[in-house]
């Protein structure tokens, strides 16, 4: 049986073996991010954590995955240094016991790929520190990550604390949960929720293009 | 009995009803635990299902459990089926993957500071190094019985390593009788040098039924050779030159 390019991923990143995992990318015939991230990442670690539900591969195995992947991404995807002073500025970061950060950090490069000027926290960060670094910064977009339903009960914190920031962001609120359940009791309108890679790109979009309109 | 078993342990009926547990499942569970599936993390349900079924047999799998003081906690879990009833052994991984997870965080933090530009500088830079070495050995055929292998700068045991790889290479190539190492041009040999050097002459002299010969000892090699009590596989001669005349006369018809 032919094994999809996904799958080819899964098994390199199984493997740790990094070295062909960033060939096998690199030889992709779409380098968009966003294809990559959407048919080949995804997938991929989405397969890993159906091995573990079918009892092929322990939660170490798991973890190996995950490192590779990360590293995977941060060598490929390098978030730009250049600070310019009219870029739209964006924070990303997994509430406090999340450990499940590569979907952000996904995220965080597509707006990077689109000219945003990022900050990326990764796995959790308390709302304290959250707030603090987004008071000074003060970014138009905060992007907020949940996976485990076990630190959904903070997500209304959050959500509230960060929304009622003076120069009031936007917040989106991503992560496995978001196809799982409805999250809008805990957003409480106040946050977009972003299910998927996709949506992301459509509200990247209408937002530049709302923006354009302001401006004219 | 079974409650002085020194693992978490329960006795389950085909409903999933807890009829026995042992000191250690009360102290590692939930309290409110009554069947099966409540000692289980939400997410964890349909991997119990799955592994349950068809209630007969022996399975091991891990899962997270709702423990006393975690919400979630990873376990190998045994099942084993008697008749109507399963005897389930929960075993806490928790500890054996901390450590795995403590050396990913410590990871991710490096990765996050990884300048990848400087990263991928040194790995150019390794490349480079790894060039010089094979430059630095050369493997010369002078004729089709003879080569000559000049060893130039510092040898060291990543050079010799890098030397090693190609002078079996040529020399499985070529059918030399005589290979000629020529330390002329050679600088100081560290310990790791010698070592890997003399490897490599014995395993040309495997090869070619002869030992080698060295070439342009200095004095202060000389000293650097013998500090490791090696036994060493190889003949010595002064010069290039003089071994060079000498195999041409052999070549050349006698004087008269």
């Amino acid at each position: 049986m032919a094994i999809s390019e996904a799958e080819k991923l899964a098994r390199l990143f199984l493997e740790g073996n990094h070295a062909e995992a960033l060939r096998f990318i690199k030889q992709q015939p779409d380098q968009n991010r966003m294809v990559l991230f959407r048919d080949l990442f995804t997938p991929a670690m989405y397969m890993i954590g159906d091995l573990w539900e079918n009892n092929e591969i322990s939660v170490a195995d798991e973890h190996l995955a995950t490192g590779v992947c990360d590293f995977v991404l941060s060598r490929l995807f390098q978030v730009s240094a250049d600070e310019a002073t009219n870029k739209k500025k964006a924070m990303f970061l997994c509430l406090q016991g999340e450990q499940h950060y590569l979907g952000i950090k996904m995220i965080n490069s597509l707006f990077d790929e689109k000219g945003w000027e990022t900050k990326y926290y990764g796995a959790s960060l308390p709302l304290e520190y959250a707030l603090k670094s987004a008071l000074q910064w003060k970014p138009e977009v905060i992007g907020l990550s949940v996976s485990i339903v076990y630190n959904l009960p903070v997500l209304k914190n959050y959500v509230r604390a960060l929304a009622a920031l003076p120069n009031k962001p936007d917040i989106l609120v991503g992560g496995r949960l978001t196809e799982k359940y409805d999250l809008e009791p805990y957003v409480n309108k106040q946050g977009i929720i972003i299910k998927n890679l996709q949506q992301v790109e459509k509200w990247l979009d209408e937002y530049t293009e709302e923006r354009i309109n302001v401006y004219k | 009995m079974s409650s002085v078993l020194p693992v978490p342990y329960v006795k389950i009926d085909k409903q999933g009803v807890i009829l026995n547990r042992s000191a250690k499942a009360i102290e590692l569970l939930d309290l409110q635990t009554e069947t099966i599936r409540d000692c289980f993390d939400e997410e964890s349900h349909n991997k119990l299902m799955k592994y349950m079924m068809p209630f007969e047999g022996e399975k091991t799998f891990e899962a997270n459990i709702k423990a006393r003081n975690h919400p979630f906690l990873l376990c190998d879990i045994s099942v084993c089926w008697e008749g109507e009833f399963a005897h389930v052994v929960f075993i806490p991984i928790g500890k054996h993957v901390q450590g795995l997870e403590d050396k990913l965080l410590e990871l991710r933090l490096r990765l996050s500071s990884t300048d990848f530009e400087l990263f991928e500088k040194k790995e150019a830079l390794e490349d480079a190094m790894k060039r010089l070495d094979e430059l630095s050995g050369p493997f010369i055929p002078i004729s089709e019985k003879m080569a000559f292998v000049p060893l130039f700068g510092d040898v060291n045991e990543s050079k010799m390593i890098t030397v090693t790889g190609n002078a079996l290479k040529a020399a499985y190539e070529g059918q030399f009788e005589e290979i000629f190492f020529d330390l002329s041009a050679t600088g100081e040999i560290d310990e790791g040098g010698v070592q890997k050097l003399s490897e490599l002459f014995r395993m040309l002299q495997y090869m070619n039924g002869k030992p080698v010969k060295i070439i342009g000892v200095k004095p202060k090699h000389a000293r650097q050779l013998t500090a490791l009590d090696v036994d060493w596989p190889v003949y010595f001669e002064t010069s290039l030159k003089d071994v060079l005349i000498e195999h041409l006369q052999i070549g050349k018809a006698p004087q008269v």
